[in-house]
């Protein structure tokens, strides 16, 4: 008989961020081969469940595809040609070329970006920042929240105040609106629930509970999603992409008319609600049914539905992505507020942590003529944040127009900005500037193309210990086998490019588990002895606070008057409209009447869903094989009106650019909108598909949007424009990179 | 002891969690066909769109056609009522495969033995509940001894009415689905 040896490491996900909270996985080893895994019972989180990028995490770690070891470029950028150099080689190289450009143009030169993959705020982004503070620069530059989580959480601060978003409390709602906005995330994934995975917080499970005892849900998206399905929906709202805004003013509107606002909660906290009445009288639902497509009476009735059940919440999209975003999301949280759902159980509510883990980042080590040189330094989001960073969309025209200056070097920390950047084609004009631009990541990338240095990272599963905290709950990923081929962990990386960079005093000597223990110090918890509750972790004590509700005097203690601003006072000195005024996205079918001629149907584009995560994990088998090409959601009426059957490649074209996918055939969606999927450009084995290009013409849906139509305040850009549809060929296949030897 | 599987379709979101840990657990290589499919339709003309996902496996049958037809006595059903093959016997001919109106007889490779759900029969034994029920993250899928009326799984089907998918072929699943549409083309009846 086969003795095989097993044994079982907790650890955490590496599915959704490898840096992060995540879901509590056991780790079965057998004989020295990572072979399965399972939920892990005790984490509260998942409570043993996983979802299917998570099953996946054998396939993730033993994949041919990975970078295997530090790749030097050999032609010119973008080709794909590397030969095979030593770790020690790539130091140097990096080491040498950050000190030679820190000292002849300035540390504001040197450009530190990272992804979603590391999550925010972590173990990797605090020691990041530190980094690049330590060689003071503060050029911290991303892609992904630029548009996504961060410019919609300005606008809700300014009228609300509270430290991040107004979260639904599932646990105790009536009633659950779930507000996917025709773009950005939130999808099909997660139950069409916005959360960093299917399980987080159990978020579709606590919503199904709720509908079990008898709680409504409403689904207001241009499709309709698995939530929804199965008999769930008390209400599908199909929408045209983009016109959120105009919903959400109609339903104030009708709240104010009926009177069924919150009189006391409005005379007691808000300020300017007489102004606002006033300016609230032209948004009737028939003006918004011309523009949204939902019929008035349905936006009087959801209207009356959610200001007369005490505990209803809503969800929206944590990623808008709207040229018109101020007046969407200045417009949700004064609905909450008006109707008094803010704080209070089963509305929206504020979650706060029992403690928070984390070491300095130095940030005091920047100079102030440093701050002033940051790119994006004169933008709302930047000047107004303190100049802790760079905004994106001005580095990119930095390295391509030179001005202010171009920056030199870029160090990319498991990004993918040709992917998930809009308008790739300037994105690799920009890359192709840099004097020198290194690539960590796990798998080669259509970014790593552009790099000088790729450099090979290890999955979570084959790093050290990582704590990361949620709510009261502190968890550690683990080791679970050594890194394969010659893949280091990007924490000892950075740590060894700060000693060689003569920082080892700022980097505890270079010692790993120092750092750890540093990270921990704020929640008094030493690294033994979290290791020693490796299965179930560590609960520091709840407070009071995390469970109270109605702290008003606290959320809204940093807004003018210390209440919230119907009237929105920051906006007005900043020159814009105090109030929500309605404007639209440039190219929807109302904007742009003329354009609508040649390209007669509404696009966005939907993120992760339950297979995939942004832009990576398209070269799983066990996840490839379930949807082999990305895929393009159109109504059969439509399709027929074009000749198009389902499976067919089909081109979308915008006035901007072309992309491909594979025509999905789809009773649930608006015959009025296509909506094909971001993150797609991978190759995989088995199946065996060829990788696309991220540019004109492959499966890209960032070359068909507009970048220049962006929000002024913070950039966030559009993710709606006009396309045409017609059957086509599929796409071009790239070559993989070389990868020397 | 007879043991049957209950889908509360009203709790499935078609995560398809169920499907890749199935091959997760029993380590099923990719590019072979896995043991559990999600079923994604709709029903109606927009905007009054219903939409329905649930996920299709072996349904244990008590008149399994797989077994009637196998030619080589490969097929089975075992003492707790699971429908297995016995891979010394199989010649992996496939015509199991075809025989079943569910689509859920599977080969492993080419030529080799037939393969199918067995319930995770040695989880079970080791007082563990098959994985794609442990792993559910909705909690829609219920396991239990169906001889027992007083098991979860009995009382479920009896109280929500739960109904074997296409019943038309009469081959008695020991699988059940809670609040699926009775209308649903080609499944419900």
């Amino acid at each position: 008989m086969n003795m095989q040896k097993t044994h079982v490491v907790p650890t955490m996900c590496h599915g959704c961020s490898y840096g992060g909270y995540n879901c509590g996985v056991l780790a079965h080893v057998r004989d020295g081969r990572f072979a399965r895994v399972e939920g892990n019972p005790h984490h509260p989180l998942n409570r043993g469940k996983l979802c299917a990028k998570g099953q996946s995490a054998v396939q993730w770690v033993y994949n041919e595809n990975r970078l295997k070891y530090p790749l030097l470029r050999k032609g010119p950028r973008g080709e794909g040609r590397f030969i095979r150099i030593s770790w020690n080689e790539a130091m140097e190289i990096t080491a040498g070329n950050i000190m030679e450009i820190r000292e002849r143009y300035g540390p504001e030169h040197i450009i530190l970006s990272k992804g979603q993959s590391s999550s925010w705020g972590g173990l990797h982004h605090l020691l990041w920042m530190r980094f690049l503070h330590a060689l003071g620069s503060v050029t911290f530059s991303n892609w992904g929240p630029s548009v996504c989580y961060a410019p919609q959480l300005m606008y809700h601060q300014q009228v609300i105040g509270g430290p991040t978003y107004a979260r639904p409390d599932y646990e105790h709602a009536d009633l659950i609106i779930e507000w996917f906005t025709g773009g950005g995330k939130g999808g099909p994934a997660r139950g069409g629930v916005e959360t960093l995975d299917t399980n987080l917080r159990s978020v579709p499970r606590k919503i199904i509970e709720r509908l079990k005892n008898g709680a409504k849900l409403v689904i207001i998206n241009p499709q309709l999603i698995p939530l929804g399905a199965n008999g769930r929906a008390y209400k599908w709202l199909p929408i045209r992409p983009g016109t959120d805004g105009a919903l959400a003013l109609a339903m104030i509107h009708v709240i104010l008319k009926e009177e069924l606002y919150d009189k006391a909660f409005v005379s007691e906290w808000c300020d300017g609600f007489a102004a606002l009445a006033d300016h609230m009288k032209q948004y009737d639902p028939a003006w918004a049914e011309k523009i949204t497509g939902i019929p008035a009476q349905e936006i009087e009735g959801l209207a009356r539905l959610y200001a007369t059940t005490k505990r209803a919440c809503i969800r929206v999209s944590e990623a808008p992505q709207k040229k018109d975003l101020r007046s969407f999301a200045t417009t949700i949280p004064i609905l909450m507020a008006i109707t008094g759902h803010l704080d209070r159980p089963g509305g929206n509510v504020w979650f706060f942590p029992a403690g928070s883990l984390g070491f300095s980042t130095l940030s005091e080590r920047v100079s102030q003529k440093a701050r002033e040189q940051v790119l994006g330094a004169d933008t709302f989001c930047i000047r107004s944040s303190g100049k802790n960073s760079a905004f994106s969309h001005s580095v990119i025209n930095a390295l391509v127009t030179g001005k202010p200056y171009r920056p030199k070097a870029m160090l990319i920390f498991g990004s993918n900005p040709l992917s998930t950047a809009r308008n790739p084609r300037l994105v690799t004009e920009a890359l192709q500037k840099l004097q020198f631009l290194v690539v960590v990541d796990v798998v080669p990338t259509p970014t790593t193309r552009y790099a000088d240095l790729v450099l090979p990272a290890a999955t979570r599963y084959e790093c050290s210990h990582q704590p990361a905290f949620w709510e009261n709950h502190l968890a550690m990923s683990r080791k679970v086998l050594d890194p394969l081929w010659e893949a280091r962990d990007e924490l000892e990386v950075t740590l060894d490019l700060a000693c060689r960079l003569g920082m080892e005093k700022d980097f505890w000597g270079g010692r790993y588990e120092t750092m750890v223990n540093d990270f921990l110090k704020p929640v008094g918890i030493a690294l033994d002895e979290l290791e020693r509750n490796a299965i179930q972790g560590i609960y520091l004590p709840r407070t009071k606070w995390m469970d109270s509700r109605e702290r008003f005097d606290e959320l809204f203690k940093d807004l003018p008057n210390g209440k919230i601003q119907l009237s929105n006072r920051i906006l007005e000195e900043e020159g814009f409209e105090p109030f929500p005024v309605y404007h639209g996205e440039p190219e929807d079918l109302l904007n742009a009447p003329e354009l609508a001629r040649t390209y007669p149907l509404l696009f966005t584009d939907e993120h992760s869903d339950y297979i995939n995560h942004h832009s990576w994990m398209r070269d799983i088998p066990w996840l490839r094989e379930l949807r082999k090409h990305p895929v393009a959601k159109i109504h059969p009426v439509t399709a027929e009106k074009y000749r198009i059957r389902n499976g067919d490649w089909i081109d979308i074209v915008s006035p901007h650019g072309k992309m491909k996918a594979v025509a999905l055939l789809f009773h649930g969606i608006r015959p009025d909108t296509i909506m094909a999927q971001h993150g797609w450009w991978q190759g995989c084995e088995s199946p065996d598909i060829t990788e696309a290009s991220p540019l004109e013409g492959g499966t890209n849906p960032n070359v068909l949007y507009n970048w220049d139509h962006m929000d002024l305040l913070n950039g966030d850009i559009t993710k709606n424009t006009l396309v045409r549809i017609e059957r086509a060929s599929p796409p071009d296949s790239v070559s993989p990179i070389e990868k020397g030897i | 002891m007879i043991y049957g599987l209950l889908v509360d379709v009203s709790k499935c979101t078609g995560c398809k969690s169920c499907v890749v840990g199935c091959k997760n657990w029993h380590g099923i290589p990719g590019g072979e066909q896995g043991r559990i499919r999600i079923m994604d339709m709709t029903t109606g003309e927009y905007p009054n769109v219903s939409r329905w996902i649930f996920p299709v496996m072996c349904m244990q049958c008590d008149y399994p056609p797989c077994v009637s037809v196998c030619r080589y006595d490969a097929g089975f059903i075992d003492t707790h009522g699971i429908v297995s093959v016995d891979p010394k016997k199989c010649v992996g001919c496939e015509l199991c495969t075809l025989a079943c109106p569910y689509g859920a007889r599977t080969m492993g490779q080419k030529g080799k033995a037939a393969k199918g759900c067995d319930l995770c029969m040695d989880r079970v034994q080791a007082g563990q509940l098959p994985y794609c029920v442990e792993t559910c993250p909705t909690d829609a899928l219920i396991f239990g001894d169906l001889d027992d009326p007083q098991s979860a799984i009995s009382r479920l089907i009896q109280h929500e009415g739960a109904q074997p998918l296409k019943k038309k072929f009469r081959t008695h699943p020991k699988v059940f689905y809670a609040h699926l549409n009775r209308d649903l083309p080609g499944f419900s009846r």
